[in-house]
């Protein structure tokens, strides 16, 4: 058990009203403010950090593909705590498939003797679900889901994890290493880098790679169309100043025979 | 094959989310007399996989496992692959779960396929096929045009009307497979029960929820008021605040929490993700509190209100304090 790489994807932090530019297609810049990591990969992150201080001789590299806007997420990644940020430069506007990413990670992590890969369960702004499973496919990893926990067992070169499915079930599994794991969310409590941390992780160097040369594979979709979903008119909103508004629910509620007290008779 | 369906099973029991993919069987715009098969991962399934066959012209494959034969992805799988070498459908379809997801995306990369998860609606237009799905949590949504065979897609649940069985003329042919023993890489090992026992949001008339909108830990107790001046009224949250520690996950609302009904569900701070949203469909009356009047929970909601929390339900409690003392 030596070395773990933490797949970190930079989302956006989208502004109202949410524009689409329709040549791209993609966010409008005016939706875009700025790039943060997933909240998925957070705890993925966390989840190494903790295997790292239960065994101190563990590497963490995190790895991140896009333009130029992932960088600052990697130097957070570093200030939390990773060794080491690999930045694969990939300059695509909109919409990434999922194959494409993971295939410039494998391309990376294929030689970078990994014992273990950990990703969020999903990406916040696509909501795929899909880098971590193809990766662990192009890889030849073993892998698992949703992982709501796990154990390492170094002598036996073995992870055993739980994974979360629906109606409060749990599967538990047994895992030779290499493998690949999706975290989800509440597995751990992601922690906020010091400040000196992130002082030092400014003048830490990012390794960057070029996405030009990777095989990344051919396409596999084409994106027709991107935009708002069309209204629902069902919705009603009320109207006035907050204190009318509170007055109309008071009074929806009353009607409704919900309140604790009967409104007006005290 | 044109279409071939894959079903979730847990220890031999056929999951719900089947009828989400027979709805799907039913709207795929396929040529009439296609083949439409099913994969039904279990033992003792011979007297679904009949009445399946029956009922909705599939050709069922049933993959009796070896003990442990659990809900595994990993062994799915390599059993999988087998039968879509021997089948070759141009679309698989999946219902959306996270390890149904790792299905596809092995699926896809054995096979060179297109992958697309979490598919809402499909439609087809001059002999192509679009697949809608949602992104940023459904603020907004995307088609798109799979470029290669096989398409192994996830459909989420409820995306497709439901079709009533009914008897069909060609009833599907049946097979039976094997889920290989499982290799020493990859071992079951047992299913675990997470569940908490309480059952307050269960019960509840009125599910007053927080979602991340609520922005601080001390912001819980304006919830806790809210439910406070409400009849058999309980607090729920939905996942990041459950993840935050601010409600315990027996208070979770939503596809890896509870699934309620309630007279009354008031979302508070609660971007409404379909994984959210997917489990209040049942409440009478949905009610949604959040600055942001683009959030998606309003799409879902009877009523709307556009404010900040933190000054609003100070001013809602004390109005209702008001009204009650006279």
């Amino acid at each position: 058990m030596k070395k773990i790489l933490v797949c970190i994807k930079a989302v956006p932090e989208i502004l109202s009203p949410l524009l689409v530019d329709t040549r791209i297609p993609w966010l409008a810049e005016t939706s875009l403010k700025e790039y943060r990591m997933n909240r998925f990969d957070e705890f993925a992150l966390e989840e190494a950090l903790c295997i790292r201080e239960a065994f101190p001789q563990v590497t963490v590299d995190a790895v991140s593909v896009g333009p130029e806007d992932v960088q600052p997420v990697l130097r957070r990644a570093m200030a939390v705590g990773a060794d080491n940020a690999v930045h694969i430069r990939h300059e695509t506007q909109g919409f990434c498939e999922a194959k494409q990413i993971a295939g410039l990670i494998a391309a990376y992590a294929a030689s970078g003797n990994y014992d273990l890969i950990l990703t969020g369960v999903m990406a916040e702004d696509d909501m795929q679900s899909l880098v971590g499973p193809f990766l662990a496919a192009m890889l030849d990893f073993t892998c698992a889901t949703s992982v709501v926990r796990q154990t390492i067992i170094p002598a036996e070169k073995r992870i055993q994890v739980e994974c979360e499915m629906e109606g409060g079930l749990s599967e538990k599994i047994s895992l030779a290493m290499p493998a690949l794991l999706t975290i989800q969310s509440g597995i751990n409590r992601p922690r906020y880098p010091s400040l000196s941390n992130m002082l030092r992780s400014r003048s830490k160097q990012l390794i960057c790679l070029d996405s030009t040369g990777m095989a990344a594979g051919q396409a596999e979709i084409a994106v027709h169309s991107l935009g708002p979903p069309p209204e629902s008119s069902r919705c009603v909103f009320l109207t006035g100043s907050a204190a009318e508004k509170a007055e109309k629910l008071l009074q929806i509620l009353n009607e409704k025979s919900l309140l604790q007290k009967s409104m007006g008779i005290g | 094959m044109e279409l071939l369906l894959i079903a979730e099973t847990i220890e031999d029991r056929l999951l719900p989310s089947h009828l989400d993919l027979l709805a799907l069987a039913g709207h795929f715009p396929l040529p009439a007399g296609s083949r439409k098969g099913l994969l039904l991962p279990g033992n003792n399934m011979a007297e679904t996989a009949k009445t399946l066959s029956e009922t909705h012209g599939l050709d069922i494959i049933v993959l009796e496992a070896e003990k442990p034969d659990l809900p595994n992805p990993y062994r799915l799988l390599e059993a999988a692959r087998e039968v879509v070498k021997k089948y070759a459908p141009r679309f698989i379809c999946l219902p959306h779960t996270m390890r149904a997801c790792q299905v596809a995306a092995g699926l896809a990369q054995a096979f060179d396929g297109a992958c697309i998860t979490a598919v809402e609606d499909i439609r087809m237009e001059n002999q192509q096929l679009f697949f809608r799905r949602a992104l940023f949590n459904g603020k907004l949504q995307m088609e798109i045009t799979p470029l290669k065979t096989p398409t192994v897609f996830t459909i989420l649940s409820g995306a497709f009307p439901f079709q009533k069985a009914r008897p069909v003329l060609n009833q599907g042919r049946m097979e039976q497979a094997i889920i290989p023993r499982p290799t020493a890489r990859f071992m079951p090992l047992a299913l675990v029960s997470t569940e908490e026992k309480d059952n307050v949001v269960e019960t509840a008339d009125v599910i007053v929820a927080a979602g991340r909108g609520v922005g601080k830990i001390e912001n819980m107790d304006l919830i806790r008021e809210l439910a406070g001046i409400m009849q058999n009224s309980a607090v729920a949250g939905s996942r990041p605040v459950c993840d935050l520690g601010w409600l315990p996950y027996s208070r979770q609302i939503g596809e890896t929490g509870k699934q309620v009904g309630p007279k009354l569900y008031l979302a508070c701070g609660i971007s409404g993700a379909r994984q959210h949203t997917m489990a209040i469909k049942n409440a009478q009356t949905i009610m949604a509190i959040n600055t942001d009047s683009q959030a998606v929970i309003f799409s879902v909601a009877d009523i709307g209100i556009v404010e900040d929390l933190t000054t609003f339900l100070p001013l809602l409690i004390e109005k209702y304090r008001q009204s009650t003392q006279g």
